[in-house]
């Protein structure tokens, strides 16, 4: 039981993961929407490439959506400011929660706009807006602006804050990180394309993933047995995850291995900000804490 | 009393995410906390994550030919009118390209045929027919394409026209 206590009360990467937390998340944001800035019409407006129509069946009624708040506003602004000045303040906001400033508000506005943007953008969204929302809320609920934040710079505001806690917070996304990967590694055991490398090599080929570094992929792949054995390391590396990343022994290893493992998805299937996100995931989660390890060890 | 409240809710919201999980069976859930969930899910992200499990999908690969008014399939400049969705190039295809996977693999051709053939209008507000293939793209035997003779293959399964009146 005293070691069940100790997992769980043991603050052993410090505050420093909230820094990344609230920089990783705003520059994912910042990112999000410098790619999207030039399309939004097409992806957000009410005559984009979703009419409004097939949208709405896929919008949670409960949560605002973009269309709906147009319609509040729309005797004062075309379509098009009006989705301007949206992503403009989201962006600003954005950049706030990036140094730290006015945090949890920030936080919060951002947060909240990413509601109603992915509410909006459900039949186009993928797994980066799931985990730019779960990053968002973290940076909400958590007090990300403890340190290196413009929020901090008074000391008076250091002596107020309560450490007690963020231990917790950190176990909190621990766990959320360490069930993503087993849930999803474990349902990939149902999949033989993955134990015998073919889902590779069709991902690969799919002209959705092309890229100039095809060509050299394909080659890779005459190697023999490497294509099972890249399939397999894939579906290994998931699930030992969870499970290695709690040992101090093989901690670095595993946080190495799903790291790279996240730079190849991006280059191989050019999905660069679902990296990143993820990149940003695990850095919170786990990142800290190596480096508290590698400082001690010093 | 304050950290066991905390404590309790961060455990509530793992648990949550848990239920959005495959692993959780969520028709054992009555529907109204069933809707509560979801909707806690919607805000915080906490959807079932695939990650291309258990495999990765076959794509879909959309491909419009437009007729303009003059019964031609070629503009004035010679460039033949054609529509392709499937690759990444930006963030615009990226996503218009999720569309077509997703929807596609719900089964809903009827409304990715509609929204294709709205995006054709968009850009070609004059054309008289709009022709819809949805293809899934085989990739090349692995044993073939290392004898030099493997090709992608496209299986066309579904076509949607749409005709000016």
């Amino acid at each position: 039981m005293s070691k069940l206590k100790t997992f769980f009360t043991a603050n052993i990467s410090g505050s420093g993961w909230l820094v990344t937390l609230r920089v990783g998340t705003a520059v994912a944001l910042i990112c999000k929407i410098a790619s999207e800035y030039r399309y939004i019409d097409q992806l957000y407006g009410s005559d984009g490439f979703i009419p409004v129509d097939l949208a709405v069946y896929s919008q949670n009624p409960h949560i605002p959506a973009i269309p709906g708040i147009f319609h509040y506003v729309s005797r004062f602004c075309s379509e098009h400011h009006f989705l301007q000045a949206f992503f403009i303040c989201q962006l600003i906001f954005a950049i706030s929660l990036l140094a730290g400033y006015m945090t949890r508000f920030s936080a919060l506005v951002c947060w909240l706009m990413m509601v109603i943007v992915f509410n909006s953008s459900h039949l186009t969204s993928y797994g980066f807006d799931a985990i730019l929302l779960t990053l968002l809320f973290y940076s909400f609920i958590f007090p990300v602006g403890y340190d290196l934040s413009m929020d901090n710079r008074s000391k008076a505001k250091v002596t107020q804050r309560d450490d007690s806690l963020i231990h917790i917070f950190q176990k909190t996304i621990q766990i959320h990180v360490c069930l993503i990967y087993l849930v999803n590694g474990i349902s990939k055991i149902d999949g033989s394309l993955w134990t015998n490398g073919l889902g590779l090599w069709d991902a690969i080929n799919q002209p959705q993933f092309h890229s100039l570094l095809t060509p050299f992929f394909q080659k890779l792949f005459m190697i023999p047995f490497l294509p099972g054995l890249l399939g397999t390391s894939v579906l290994i590396i998931e699930i030992a995850y969870p499970f290695m990343i709690w040992v101090r022994q093989t901690r670095k290893a595993i946080f190495i291995l799903i790291i790279l493992l996240h730079i190849l998805i991006a280059v191989v299937m050019g999905l660069w900000l679902f990296a990143l996100a993820m990149i940003v995931l695990n850095a919170v989660a786990f990142g800290h804490v190596m480096r508290r390890e590698k400082a001690q060890e010093t | 009393m304050k950290k066991g409240i905390i404590i309790f809710l961060l455990a509530s919201h793992l648990f949550l995410f848990f239920m959005g999980t495959s692993f959780f069976n969520f028709d054992r859930v009555p529907e109204k906390l069933q809707a509560l969930v979801i909707y806690y899910l919607s805000i915080t992200g906490g959807h079932s994550y695939n990650f291309f499990s258990p495999d990765i999908p076959q794509q879909v690969l959309v491909t419009c030919t437009v007729t303009d008014s003059n019964g031609s399939l070629f503009d004035s400049h010679g460039k033949f009118h054609m529509e392709h969705f499937g690759s990444t190039e930006n963030t615009y295809e990226l996503r218009s390209d999720y569309f077509f996977q997703s929807i596609s693999n719900n089964g809903d051709y009827e409304a990715a045929g509609e929204v294709a053939i709205h995006h054709c209008l968009k850009k070609y507000p004059k054309a008289k027919a709009i022709e819809v293939v949805f293809s899934r793209y085989s990739a090349p035997d692995i044993v073939d394409f290392k004898e030099g003779h493997g090709r992608g293959s496209l299986n066309h399964f579904y076509t949607k026209n749409y005709t000016r009146e």
